[in-house]
């Protein structure tokens, strides 16, 4: 459990930007490489057009009424 | 054990860079578990795998 040592020879203002940097990146390629290799993966994220239509037209009048109560 | 006093290339002495790394683990932790429940609800909320 020495891990920690790296610090002493590395800084942390270069190892923590840098191991952050390599999730995000990981992250983002596996996310990207799912987007654009299967079907389902964008819809999903789209969620359901008519569904989010409906809500969000609900919603408007209640917003606007609301502040003038 | 270390010196505590000794400080080393980075500035740092041996406890202060084990405390950092400690914050980090605890971040990754708290991450994965996030990311775990995420991909949880994915896993039945999609048909990823199925």
């Amino acid at each position: 459990m020495n891990e920690g040592r790296l610090f002493l020879y590395v800084s942390p203002n270069v190892a923590l930007p840098l191991f952050f940097i390599g999730v995000a990146a990981i992250a983002l390629i596996v996310h990207a490489s799912i987007l654009l290799n299967t079907s389902w993966f964008g819809s999903y994220w789209e969620g359901s057009a008519a569904a989010a239509a409906a809500p969000a037209a609900e919603a408007a009048p209640a917003m606007e009424a609301a502040p003038a109560q | 054990m270390a010196d505590d006093t000794k400080v080393y290339p980075t500035g740092l002495t041996e406890k202060e860079a084990m405390e950092i790394n400690e914050g980090l683990k605890w971040g990754t932790r708290i991450f994965g578990a996030i990311a775990v429940l995420a991909h949880i609800l994915a896993f039945a909320l999609t048909p990823w795998l199925q």
